[in-house]
């Protein structure tokens, strides 16, 4: 059986390729970079780019002595990943390219390609677990609750998932790093990745700049009258302080964004404040959708705890519209992040979220 | 094993290595030297430039200028020549290339436009990657300085009409003489991957500048050389010491360039004897392939007469050349997708473009090239793999096709 481990350079990927090839041996295993972007800054264009991350994978490929491939997924990364980052901005949103990421290119073109090279399962070094029932797959938290990456994860369905394995999903980061180590693997210290990371240069704002055209527009409150004015609302994110000028009587935030309008709507604390939500693109990793309504916990944002919810599914012509309410009011309900479903560690399904209702 | 990437680099001969062996510890000495080991080292040099100017059939030693390998010959002759031209007549000059040329070559030119606005030319080829002569003889302007055309392509094989266009340049000079047109012609040709199989004699072939690379024939990587004929202008691109007679500086290579020679003299003795055996073997390749794989294309020449023995480009139908490459990877069977670019870029090769093939059935395209390292027999265990992975694959990708 061939195993493809796929490898960004980090110290994760790298101890789920050690693990692996302890687990099946040298022969088995095989290492893979996606390249999704060209990273070269000042160098002739479309050249081939060497990438520290890559060189990294490679590195530790040649350590455990097995094969390392880079595959190309530049193109298909542009247009389900980037494309949608920018359209989403566009949007008045604030999205998140990770989760695209994951079941569009990680499990997606490239669990393809890995596929057409023989390999029957694909590895990463996510914080997650899967546990197998008679064929049925289901997702867990990682046994890291500070790490878990589930959040990321909600998109996979029932035959991605039966080609994954998580090696990481049942060990504390600690252990990872310890791991490392005891591999002698170069990237044990390496830092964390943070931030997006097509954006190589200057702030998420700046490439989104360098996409679309950004004007200026009106501030105003909730009542609709203008208090200010603002550079671009790209620049903004529900729950912000910053950017929306000052004297005011007591702490504003951005409470939305109008696209349509130009415009950004700030709003006291309890106007920053909603206990319900609409969300889109629904999924449901048991493939089947749940009787309605669905008590669970969610989660809406990756760095929040779980509140308990209630969803229903609204009729909608379009399909796949969600309603989630909450017994408490959750601060700063953001269009373009997702909301994630839990049932204690099992993960249901999630989906973007459209608006606070 | 098995190799299919000799157009990509071979081995050294064992008697290349043996030759090159006393010139590291032993005779080490620093040719511009005065004393004994300094001269000997010296003299070992010039006999290697004798005998590489009488492979080529060029008319003394000093044509031959030793490089770093073909690029930087490309990079000095092309350079060097377009700026001599543009320092003797004073104006714009113009630089005449094929769309299918190695990118030392291509890039080269294409640096000249942009920082030194030069005007420049690429011809279209056609559907089997042949350049045309009355294509090129109609691109010729009164300010064209450099004509570069490479003999064999790199990435499909095909032979171009070097001969042909050699006439049409030298027709031209005349023309230039006799109407009192100053701006010099120069005519140069990558000889890169036809120098082990087809003799080139520039006693008889009006050519100005050659490139050539000693690892395409069994030599070592990194030693090159650029031929220019006597009286050929053109301004040295390093500058440094009076090596090669100023035109360009650095210390020689001994070593490597005693390898290169080495190398240029066994495949001058073996050239037709090596010529039919790999001929026999790509044949051998190509009829198993187009008779066990459906879907195939042989891109390049149809006819053996204009293509290198030794290349042998399909197209997969449906598949993705990479996907098939990786797969052989597996197998421990080396080939590749006809340039190397080792980080994946999936930019379609500007060959099978210019030659008109579509981004898409431009990702098929899987590059065997033979040689020393190949027995009949590797071509057997290829077939064995092969369909299989063909099928494998279009299988799995159904919409691709």
């Amino acid at each position: 059986m061939k195993i493809a481990v796929a490898m960004s350079g980090g110290v994760d990927s790298s101890v789920a390729a050690a693990l692996m090839v302890e687990k099946y041996g040298q022969d088995d295993v095989f290492g893979v970079t996606a390249k999704l972007f060209c990273y070269s800054k000042g160098v002739k264009e479309k050249a081939c780019c060497s990438l520290e991350a890559i060189d990294d994978a490679r590195a530790v490929c040649n350590k455990l002595g097995i094969p390392h491939y880079v595959i190309n997924a530049e193109k298909e990364f542009r247009l389900s990943v980037i494309n949608s980052f920018i359209s989403a901005y566009q949007h008045g949103q604030t999205p998140i390219p990770c989760i695209a990421c994951n079941t569009l290119i990680k499990f997606g073109s490239m669990l393809d390609k890995v596929k057409e090279l023989g390999a029957e399962k694909l590895v990463t070094g996510h914080y997650a677990r899967i546990k197998e029932t008679n064929g049925k797959f289901q997702l867990l938290r990682g046994i890291d609750t500070v790490k878990d990456q589930t959040y990321f994860l909600y998109g996979l369905s029932q035959k991605q998932l039966s080609y994954i394995e998580f090696p990481l999903g049942g060990l504390e980061k600690s252990e990872v790093r310890k791991i490392a180590k005891q591999y002698g693997l170069r990237v044990a210290e390496k830092k964390e990745s943070q931030g997006v990371c097509f954006v190589t240069e200057g702030t998420v704002a700046d490439f989104i700049k360098k996409e679309i055209t950004v004007s200026p527009g009106n501030i105003v409150n909730t009542k609709g009258e203008i208090v200010g004015h603002h550079e671009g609302y790209i620049f903004y994110t529900i729950g912000q302080r910053k950017r929306i000028g000052g004297g005011y009587r007591e702490p504003m935030f951005v409470v939305a964004i109008d696209p349509l309008k130009n415009e950004i709507v700030i709003g006291n604390k309890d106007e920053l404040y909603g206990k319900k939500l609409k969300y889109i693109a629904g999924h449901f990793i048991p493939g089947k959708e749940p009787r309605w309504p669905l008590k669970c916990t969610a989660k809406i944002r990756y760095n929040s705890d779980d509140v308990d919810c209630e969803v229903t599914k609204i009729k909608s012509e379009y399909g796949k519209h969600y309603s989630a309410s909450f017994n408490k009011p959750q601060r700063a309900i953001t269009p373009g992040q997702s909301i994630v479903l839990y049932q204690e560690d099992i993960v249901l399904g999630g989906g973007i979220i459209e608006k606070a209702d | 094993m098995i190799y299919f990437d000799h157009a990509a680099t071979t081995p050294i001969a064992p008697k290349v290595l043996k030759a090159m062996e006393p010139y590291f510890s032993e005779k080490f000495g620093n040719p511009s030297s005065i004393y004994r080991i300094g001269r000997e080292a010296k003299s070992i040099l010039e006999e290697a430039r004798k005998t590489a100017a009488d492979i080529l059939g060029a008319e003394s030693p000093m044509e031959i200028v030793f490089t770093s390998g073909a690029t930087e010959s490309s990079n000095l002759g092309i350079k060097g020549a377009m700026e001599a031209a543009a320092f003797e007549t004073g104006s714009r000059v113009h630089v005449l290339t094929t769309a299918i040329e190695h990118h030392s070559v291509l890039d080269t030119v294409k640096h000249l436009e942009k920082s030194f606005g030069a005007e420049t030319t690429f011809l279209s080829v056609t559907r089997e990657g042949l350049a045309d002569p009355k294509d090129l003889s109609k691109a010729i302007k009164d300010n064209t300085a450099v004509i570069s055309v490479m003999s064999g392509n790199n990435e499909m094989g095909a032979l171009q009409p070097i001969e042909e266009i050699a006439q049409i340049i030298e027709l031209e000079k005349e023309r230039r003489k006799k109407q009192g047109i100053e701006t010099p012609l120069v005519f140069h040709v990558d000889a890169v991957q036809s120098f082990a199989f087809k003799k080139i004699s520039l006693k008889d072939l009006p050519i100005d500048m050659l490139s050539l690379t000693a690892h395409k024939f069994y030599g070592p990587k990194g030693v090159g050389l650029l031929y220019v004929r006597q009286g050929t202008k053109f301004n040295s691109q390093q500058k440094g010491g009076a090596q090669e007679k100023g035109r360009r500086a650095g210390t020689e290579n001994v070593p490597y360039i005693v390898g290169m020679v080495k190398a240029m003299q066994i495949a001058d003795e073996k050239r037709d004897k090596y010529s039919k055996k790999i001929t026999s073997f790509t044949n051998y390749l190509v009829e198993k392939v187009t008779a066990e794989i459906q879907n195939v294309e042989l891109i390049g020449p149809k006819s053996n007469q204009s293509r290198l023995p030794h290349i042998a480009t399909f197209l997969f139908k449906g598949v993705e050349g990479e996907s098939v490459l990786l797969n052989l990877d597996m197998l421990d069977i080396a080939a590749s997708s006809g340039s190397a670019c080792t980080s994946g870029s999936l930019e379609p090769s500007h060959v099978t473009k210019a030659m008109g093939y579509d981004d898409l059935s431009a990702h098929g395209a899987v590059r065997f090239s033979l040689g020393e390292l190949n027995k009949k027999s590797d071509i057997d265990k290829l077939m064995e793999n092969l369909p299989g992975i063909i099928d494998k694959l279009r299988a799995m990708s159904p919409v691709k096709g």
